[in-house]
């Protein structure tokens, strides 16, 4: 059964966090592309912005980068990822 | 406890007049009301945050993304399917049979096998591919009893095991009301590895359906039957077949990648099949259609369905040869409508009457089965008023002394 674009493309931005720790949306579009993930990378943005909203994910604007970086809130629980 | 004033008072359109009487509403196989909770989740949509799903990551689109796809769950919960991915939505029923007919490869092998009551939404698409011999059809006659014989099904089935077939059937008729029993055919249509296809416009709004106890291939529904928004439906499908079933619409939200010139990367079911912006509005207030359903409870929707059925059942058979009603004689056996055959007069005739006298809202003529109407020789069409959980018996009254009164006048 596949898992529907959105819920698809957060799995796979927190396993992305969790494995690479910090990185600027573009990054993650483009690592979420290398992945293959059969939805639009379009979808990466939003899936970010709610799941900081949920405070599984926390940003920062980063001047040196000229870009938002996300990372994985400090608390993230990470048996959330376990048996996915 | 259903209780029925309590009902009545979320369907403001039911508080409307005329020359200072009210509507009785008895057209609802065709496109029932639709309570407060429905309008307010649609003027949510419109006032609150309005966006587009899936796409742009403010809040307005996340928003909009999380009440869409809660939407889907809902119907997916409601109908027991496995996954909401399961759920594609769709205009309407006939949307959603033309897009499981994209499970066919048309190449002249396979046949499809209906019957002869269906709506056209699960006739024309055949016809016309018979028509142009990307299939073979076989139409099952169903009698004015609303019955077709199982044996039958049965044999033609038999005949076609070795080739590639799918059997698309009607839950319930909107012009015999009659029931057919969904476990007990995709059980012969599966025993010979054919696909079932059905029609549940006229079942899923007054009924539970359990798709995987029924164990339906694919199901299409009209949301706009079942107190939602209109031009609302879906299609359900099992996940493996929805897979191999091309588009029927092309175009963004339905593809993962495009390369220029020409490599296409789909996107996985359901978003494969809802190219371009969508009626989020709709799919959200449908999925709160659900809710009002879930609320009332299916089951007590059915009980309280069948004590209207059963009085206009009585009321009707009271008048005797002037009339002939289509489909089962027991209500027991079929929805709370009835296709009535006027015999000499013609049924557009008392339903304008019926308006103009009685404010009284049904539909007359074929009903779009004109197939079958004209082999029955009901060439005056059928006058058919249907009845839903915000009708009351009081109302199947006064739609049956007007009948008296005007078949009394006319006849």
């Amino acid at each position: 059964m596949a898992i529907k674009g959105l819920r698809k493309a957060r799995i796979l931005v927190l396993f992305l966090l969790d494995d690479i720790g910090e990185l600027t949306t573009e990054q993650l579009i483009a690592e979420v592309g290398l992945l293959g993930i059969n939805e639009c990378q379009d979808r990466v943005p939003s899936a970010l912005a709610d799941l900081c909203e949920e405070n599984l994910v926390n940003k920062k604007l980063s001047k040196e980068k000229r870009a938002i970086v996300w990372r994985l809130a400090q608390n993230f629980d990470r048996s959330l990822l376990e048996g996915i | 406890m259903f209780d029925i004033n309590k009902v009545r008072e979320d369907f403001p359109v039911l508080r409307e007049t005329k020359d200072g009487k009210p509507i009785v509403y008895a057209d609802s196989a065709c496109m029932a009301l639709k309570p407060q909770q429905v309008i307010n989740t649609l003027v949510d949509y419109y006032t609150k945050f309005t966006a587009c799903a899936g796409r742009s990551p403010h809040k307005f689109s996340r928003e909009t993304t999380k009440k869409y796809e809660d939407a889907r769950e809902k119907a997916s919960t409601f109908i027991n399917a496995k996954d909401p991915s399961e759920i594609v939505w769709t205009r309407n029923t006939t949307e959603a049979l033309n897009l499981a007919s994209g499970v066919l490869q048309l190449d002249g092998s396979e046949t499809i096998i209906c019957t002869s009551e269906s709506h056209n939404s699960n006739l024309v698409k055949w016809i016309f591919l018979a028509n142009n011999n990307k299939i073979k059809l076989n139409i099952l006659n169903t009698d004015k009893n609303g019955l077709f014989k199982l044996d039958q099904l049965i044999e033609v089935v038999e005949s076609c095991k070795d080739g590639k077939f799918v059997v698309s059937l009607t839950h319930v008729s909107n012009v015999t009301a009659a029931i057919i029993d969904v476990k007990e055919i995709a059980k012969i249509v599966h025993q010979r590895e054919g696909i079932f296809l059905l029609d549940a416009a006229q079942s899923f709004p007054h009924q539970p359906i359990d798709v995987k106890e029924m164990d339906i291939d694919f199901m299409g529904v009209s949301m706009h039957k079942a107190c939602g928004p209109t031009g609302m439906g879906f299609l359900y499908g099992k996940y493996e077949l929805l897979e191999k079933i091309n588009p029927l619409i092309y175009g963004g939200e339905a593809i993962a990648d495009l390369v220029l010139p020409k490599t296409i990367k789909f996107a996985p079911p359901p978003s494969r099949f809802e190219a371009g912006l969508q009626n989020y509005a709709g799919a959200i207030a449908s999925g709160a259609a659900i809710d009002y359903l879930d609320s009332l409870g299916i089951d007590k929707i059915q009980s309280y369905e069948t004590k209207l059925s059963n009085t206009l059942m009585k009321g009707l058979n009271e008048f005797g040869d002037q009339i002939s009603i289509v489909g089962p004689k027991n209500p027991n056996k079929r929805v709370a409508l009835a296709a009535i055959d006027l015999k000499e007069i013609n049924s557009h005739e008392i339903a304008i009457l019926m308006d103009d006298m009685y404010n009284i809202a049904l539909r007359s003529g074929y009903h779009c089965t004109h197939g079958f109407h004209h082999a029955l020789g009901l060439e005056q069409g059928t006058l058919r008023p249907s009845w839903y959980l915000y009708n009351t018996i009081d109302e199947i009254d006064i739609f049956l002394e007007a009948l008296r009164e005007l078949l009394d006048t006319l006849g």
